[in-house]
């Protein structure tokens, strides 16, 4: 416990959470409650509600109903720069660059937002930390690169680095990080996610398909299925779980 | 006359310099921060009608009037943004076009207070349609834009500007307030247009609806992107290039709009960058001939 948690030990936490489209409910009545610290697994099938759930916790969309808390405080009226500004960070499952500009700009461009409080960080700080992270995602060789020459999972890596930037950053939601990305690059990924969840207590959410990676990254997972939470817990209680078997498998 | 020139050129001048200005402002919004925006030339109008009859009906200075123009477009540049935050691309050309025909059509029916198409009267700045001086203030102008924008682009809101155009959803989650430098850059565009237009309309000394037409917008569209759109210097160069142009070819009439689609086409096609993309690229071939010069010609910059 890291003293980051609400009034009952949860970063972040979910009420009743519901997001519609037209008649589709794509998140539906959603309790979610993530540990500060923790790094969670958010998996089900395509078409689930696990993306519109990270656009919902990032301020992309507004949610219909429920509520989010961010350490026992209200973030579902915050406008999506208002909730990096608590300290949230994401990826997109298709990265979302700043193509015009540098490898080594992008992952600036955070500290550049700040100071949300207090006075700004100094300068030299804030670039010795931009240098550490593009060497741990092996991008500083990288750093005076225009962005849009990068190839996929160089991106996915950028994308990471730059998230990492948000200043403090508590939660990092990661949407599809493992996607369609060479397996060195896959392992690049898990490393600093480690690394930062161990080192300066970085509360992960990842949704992915990658149950191998997952198994290793994370103690628990959460299960999603038509919006709703099916299962959630360890590896080998949610794969024995029947409704998790029957929205996977269709049986 | 500037450089012995006579008075017809330092005229050219002149107007090449008002273009300078209004082109550089559009390219803040339409270049740095991707809100293509059909209304800049509407502010030129703003400036200049505000101004124009602050001064007849209430006796200002014209210094004032032109200030007062400023503020008035700063606010709608304001509004504009805050009414386009929702919108992307064509949308956004469409809504600010339809904003700028309904502003244009009022000033033209309003007959009573603006004289229409029959023009409204506005006093010359300097008591003289002589071009001379005014070339001198247009040369001050264009230098202050320059810097203005100079040092908005380099500065954090610049690094903002080109995170919303190159991608808004990763500006907002990377804690860009997004509506906020929008609307900001719209405002600070709209400035440059008011007050350029402020000034010109009490050169001119006489205001009409007319250069408040699309066909004056198409003109600044096709100067920053024969110049070089997403590039400091391309409005510049874009501006007066065609505006030199257009008055070299004046015998051709509206066959020169023709040509300057043709331009455009050329240049989107083959150079992107504009003419600073082509002399960029000849710098880049003559250091490589003559390396004693390369420094010279390529200054490392991570401007645009």
């Amino acid at each position: 416990m890291t003293g980051d948690g609400g009034a009952n030990g949860w970063l972040l936490e979910t009420r009743r959470l519901t997001k519609r489209f037209g008649g589709l409910v794509a998140v539906d009545d959603l309790p979610l409650a993530v540990r500060p610290g923790e790094v969670r697994g958010l998996i089900g099938p395509n078409g689930s509600g696990k993306t519109t759930t990270v656009n919902l916790l990032s301020g992309l969309y507004r949610a219909d109903a429920g509520e989010i808390r961010l350490s026992g405080e209200r973030i579902d009226r915050l406008r999506p720069h208002e909730i990096t500004a608590r300290g949230v960070a994401r990826t997109f499952q298709t990265p979302k660059l700043f193509g015009s500009m540098s490898v080594l700009e992008n992952v600036l461009l955070p500290a550049l937002t700040g100071p949300a409080r207090g006075a700004p960080r100094p300068i030299g700080e804030v670039r010795a930390r931009a240098r550490r992270l593009l060497e741990l995602v092996t991008l500083d060789g990288h750093r005076h690169a225009p962005a849009k020459e990068l190839s996929g999972g160089q991106s996915m890596l950028l994308q990471i680095a730059r998230g990492l930037m948000v200043h403090p950053i508590r939660l990092f939601l990661m949407d599809e990080p493992f996607a369609g990305v060479h397996p060195t690059i896959k392992d690049t990924i898990m490393e600093t996610i480690l690394r930062m969840n161990r080192t300066e207590g970085v509360t992960f959410l990842i949704v992915s398909h990658e149950m191998a990676i997952l198994r290793r990254l994370c103690r628990r997972v959460s299960v999603m299925h038509e919006g709703r939470l099916i299962a959630e817990g360890s590896f080998e209680e949610v794969a024995n779980h029947a409704v998790v078997l029957e929205a996977y498998l269709g049986r | 006359m500037p450089w012995g020139t006579s008075e017809y050129h330092t005229h050219v001048l002149v107007t090449s310099l008002y273009y300078v200005v209004l082109a550089i402002g559009w390219n803040l919004l339409a270049g740095y921060t991707g809100q293509f925006s059909l209304a800049h030339h509407t502010f030129a109008g703003v400036g200049a009608y505000t101004s124009a009859l602050l001064v007849r009906y209430t006796h200002v200075p014209i210094l004032a009037g032109i200030a007062a123009g400023a503020v008035v477009a700063a606010a709608m540049g304001y509004g504009l943004g805050t009414l386009c935050l929702r919108m992307r691309a064509i949308y956004l050309a469409l809504a600010t076009w339809a904003f700028a025909e309904s502003l244009r059509l009022l000033i033209t029916v309003e007959y009573e207070i603006t004289r229409g198409d029959l023009g409204l009267a506005a006093p010359f700045l300097f008591a003289t349609p002589r071009p001379t001086p005014y070339y001198y203030l247009f040369l001050a102008l264009a230098l202050v834009a320059i810097l203005v924008a100079r040092e908005l682009v380099d500065s954090r809101i610049g690094s903002y500007m080109r995170a919303i155009r190159d991608d808004e959803e990763a500006a907002s989650v990377m804690g860009v307030d997004t509506f906020k430098w929008k609307r900001f850059v719209f405002a600070v565009s709209a400035v440059f247009a008011a007050v350029a237009g402020g000034f010109q309309g009490h050169y001119v000394g006489l205001l009409s609806p007319t250069p408040m037409k699309f066909n004056e917008m198409a003109m600044i569209v096709v100067m920053v992107i024969v110049g070089g759109l997403r590039t400091f210097a391309g409005p510049i160069l874009g501006a007066v290039f065609i505006e030199v142009l257009s008055e070299a070819l004046r015998a051709w009439g509206e066959v020169r709009m023709v040509l300057f689609a043709l331009l455009v086409i050329v240049i989107a096609r083959g150079y992107p960058s504009g003419l600073v993309g082509i002399c960029r690229a000849a710098g880049g071939r003559l250091a490589a001939r003559v390396p004693a010069l390369a420094p010279v010609l390529r200054p490392e910059r991570q401007s645009d």
